[in-house]
């Protein structure tokens, strides 16, 4: 039998031993020289041995032992690279052919399985219930930040008869419901075709969705959609969807400090983040449900939209992408219907001039 | 089989005194030892070699990209404990190599432990205290001050946890590496002395780093020995003192410079009629923010000269260390580093890091004798997981 000269530290001091080490049928054998005052004498079994390095035939073998986790044997000989291979075969498995890999890469694949199937369908379908959990405290707060946000820079456009206009149309359209929610609307000095519906019932138009607009009706309707997001509480949906998905993302980066401003994102989270087809459809139907119940015209709606539409290739045509695009395609609004109402108009000559002049 | 066995290089259980091992008993045992061994036998000087090269590393570093992209990053634990198998079992002490024990799992662990214990709580009440508190109000101006107390205490505490973490993963003969101290209460001393420091305009620094560097040092273990700190201060205040000054100087320069050429082109533009003096309170605000980056300028000049101050005062049992960074060498070092993380978009930090390793190697001499049979393992408890604050505020340079 050949044995193999080999360095040995014990685990116990720093001391290097030289030692003899064989192969046999029962396992790794290591000697010391017989007159050394600390005889080493050792017989590791093939099975508890582990590798520290993968194996290379031009650097030292370094082994341990699983029983003796702090020793270290240390071997030069590249013959012993050979009789190790044939007595312990399963030391020399790469890749996913050792069990231990295999079943990491297993749970790592299941994890990532999970956290796309919980940001896939979790995270909408927890929004819903979350949101009914938060305090109106809270809502109103967060309310106020995204508002902040939404209008920072921009002015409030406030003017006596265009406000009062304003606050008309959505009185009408509040008196109409079973029980109203408390709601701010205002109109924001920005050239963007766009509204917004927020927590806590505030609802934001800016002037260039106003301009827009070519009746009372128009505008009656854009309100009446975005009620509806108020009414089955979306906004307050989507900040909590948008937690979820941030939270998910942080996780996985494992970037804390995004975490901690994660209140100061609410605002850009929720902008970030537009409402599915499902919400709008949603908002729709009661859109039209409300405008029905308050005496005005549905079709507004549709002629609004089908305008819209056919300016969007003109110059200012990105302004109108962004709400367009976020809503449902035309087609399927003008699908759903909207007749025409010959009701009483929704604000008087003056009144309407007074709203579509009301950042002026 | 036992005829050419040889004796062991001295046994630590064999010998009686405590005090460092006579140098010439121990190559009179060398010397009576079998001739098979002498190859292998042969004494070695006390020298930290780093022998990893590049592309060895690269295909280590492509596959991490690789999983790191298809995992969201998730996989980054493993990858990193990868490449430092890599890195230490390259690292030669006296010819032989370390070896890094730890493992990705136990990173992972670490960081799901900090994520969920430390993060979401923290997290969550800033939330909570930003939609709750008034904006303006002192509450929420008490509240974010102690925030971000926090948060630098953590900082202090992931450095000092990182460190135990991975000395308690790196081994060399077996024998494995600890720090014996508390890590809160080296966030104490990191807290108190980073206010000092910006409080004092920067003048506090040094002490800083001695301080913070000898409570580290005198912590570590290898084995059961300690390392010993005896670096001053007075050496480096001198150097500092030179640095900060200069800084000043060409922070007035730079500052002059800049309002004269704003009021030149306000005067230009008919802003401004003739040369207006600045208000002094203006000018102060202004010197404030300046000076730090000038400062920064003259940061490598100081920082070599700390390397090589603080490597001078610290020694291991009967062993002194030296260190010759200069200048040059390491602005070199740092300039191709930061190209390098550019240019690879951060995937190629590995390499930065292997570079940092073999550069401290290099310029790091030990001498003395080093008594390595008096050295026992470690009895110091080895944490369970690692570094899962050092992940969160993206600290550890490996």
């Amino acid at each position: 039998m050949t044995g193999y000269r080999g360095e040995f530290n014990d685990g116990r001091t720093a001391a290097r031993h030289l030692v003899m080490v064989t192969l046999d049928d029962k396992g790794l054998g290591i000697v010391s020289d017989p007159d050394n005052p600390a005889r080493i004498e050792r017989l590791w079994s093939y099975s508890d041995l582990r590798l520290i390095d993968p194996p290379r035939k031009d650097t030292p073998l370094r082994l341990t032992n699983s029983n003796e986790a702090d020793a270290r044997l240390r071997l030069h000989d590249g013959g012993f690279l050979d009789g190790l291979q044939q007595r312990a075969p399963h030391l020399f498995l790469r890749g996913l052919a050792r069990p231990r890999v295999r079943r990491n890469a297993i749970i790592v694949l299941l994890s990532f399985f999970l956290v796309v199937l919980f940001l896939w369908q979790g995270v909408p379908r927890l929004s819903g219930p979350l949101a009914r959990l938060v305090p109106l405290e809270w809502e109103q707060k967060i309310g106020a930040i995204v508002r902040d946000r939404l209008l920072a820079g921009a002015q409030r456009c406030e003017a006596g008869a265009g406000t009062a206009a304003l606050d008309e149309l959505t009185r009408r359209l509040t008196l109409a419901m079973a029980a109203p929610p408390s709601l701010t609307v205002m109109v924001a000095d920005r050239g963007m075709v766009n509204a917004f519906a927020m927590p806590a019932g505030n609802i934001v138009i800016f002037r260039g969705l106003l301009k827009s607009t070519e009746s009372p009706e128009e505008v009656a309707a854009v309100l009446a959609h975005e009620i509806g997001h108020v009414y089955h509480r979306h906004p307050l949906q989507l900040a909590m969807r948008g937690l979820g998905i941030g939270m998910v993302t942080d996780l996985l980066t494992g970037d804390g400090s995004a975490l901690v401003e994660l209140a100061g994102e609410l605002g850009g989270l929720l902008l970030l983040l537009s409402y599915n087809r499902d919400m709008e459809r949603q908002a729709d139907e009661f859109g039209r449900d409300l405008l029905r119940r308050a005496d005005l015209p549905t079709g507004a709606m549709t002629r609004f939209f089908a305008r819209l539409h056919k300016k969007m290739p003109s110059t200012n045509g990105d302004n109108i992408l962004g709400y367009l695009n976020s809503h449902p395609p035309l087609e399927e609004r003008m699908a759903a219907g909207g007749e025409e109402h010959a009701g009483p108009p929704a604000l008087d000559d003056e009144a309407w001039r007074a709203l579509k002049t009301i950042c002026d | 089989m036992h005829e050419s066995l040889g004796r062991s290089i001295g046994t630590g259980a064999a010998l009686t005194t405590t005090d460092s091992l006579p140098s010439n008993r121990l190559r009179a045992k060398t010397a009576i030892m079998n001739d098979d061994f002498s190859a292998i036998a042969r004494s070695v000087p006390p020298r930290l070699e780093q022998r990893g090269r590049a592309v060895e590393l690269l295909p280590i570093v492509l596959f991490n990209t690789l999983l790191n992209i298809l995992t969201m990053s998730i996989y980054r634990f493993w990858g990193k404990t990868r490449v430092r198998q890599y890195l230490w079992r390259q690292t030669h002490f006296m010819d032989e190599p370390l070896e890094y024990t730890g493992s990705g799992g136990e990173l992972f662990k670490g960081f799901l432990a900090v994520f969920f214990l430390i993060l979401l709580p923290l997290g969550t009440i800033n939330n909570l205290a930003s939609v709750y508190l008034d904006p303006d109000s002192t509450e929420f101006i008490v509240f974010n001050a102690l925030f971000y107390l926090a948060i630098f205490f953590l900082v202090g505490m992931a450095i000092y946890r990182a460190r135990r973490y991975r000395l308690s993963r790196t081994r060399w003969r077996g024998i494995r590496g600890a720090m014996v101290g508390s890590s809160a209460q080296y966030a104490i001393r990191y807290l108190m002395f980073w206010a000092l420091t910006l409080a004092s305009l920067g003048w506090a620094y040094p002490w800083m780093q001695v301080g913070l560097f000898k409570r580290i040092m005198e912590e570590t273990r290898f084995g059961d020995r300690a390392f010993r700190v005896t670096a001053t201060l007075g050496p480096l205040y001198r150097v500092f003192a030179i640095c900060w000054f200069g800084a000043l100087v060409l922070g007035l320069g730079i500052f002059a410079a800049i309002e004269y050429l704003t009021t030149a082109q306000l005067v230009i533009e008919g802003m401004v009629e003739g040369a207006a003096v600045p208000s002094w309170i203006s000018s102060g605000i202004m010197l404030v923010v300046i000076l730090p980056f000038v400062l920064m300028l003259w940061m490598p000049w100081y920082k070599a000269q700390e390397f090589n101050h603080l490597a001078a005062g610290t020694s291991f049992m009967a062993v002194s260390f030296r260190m010759d960074v200069t200048v040059w060498n390491l602005t070199g070092l740092t300039f191709f580093n930061l190209a390098i993380l550019v240019l690879t978009l951060g995937f190629g930090q590995p390499f930065t890091q292997l570079r940092t390793f073999r550069y401290f190697c290099r310029r790091l001499q030990i001498s003395g004798e080093l008594d390595i049979d008096w050295i026992q393992q470690s009895n110091a408890a080895a944490p369970t997981m690692g570094e899962g604050l050092a992940d969160a505020f993206d600290l550890g340079a490996v």
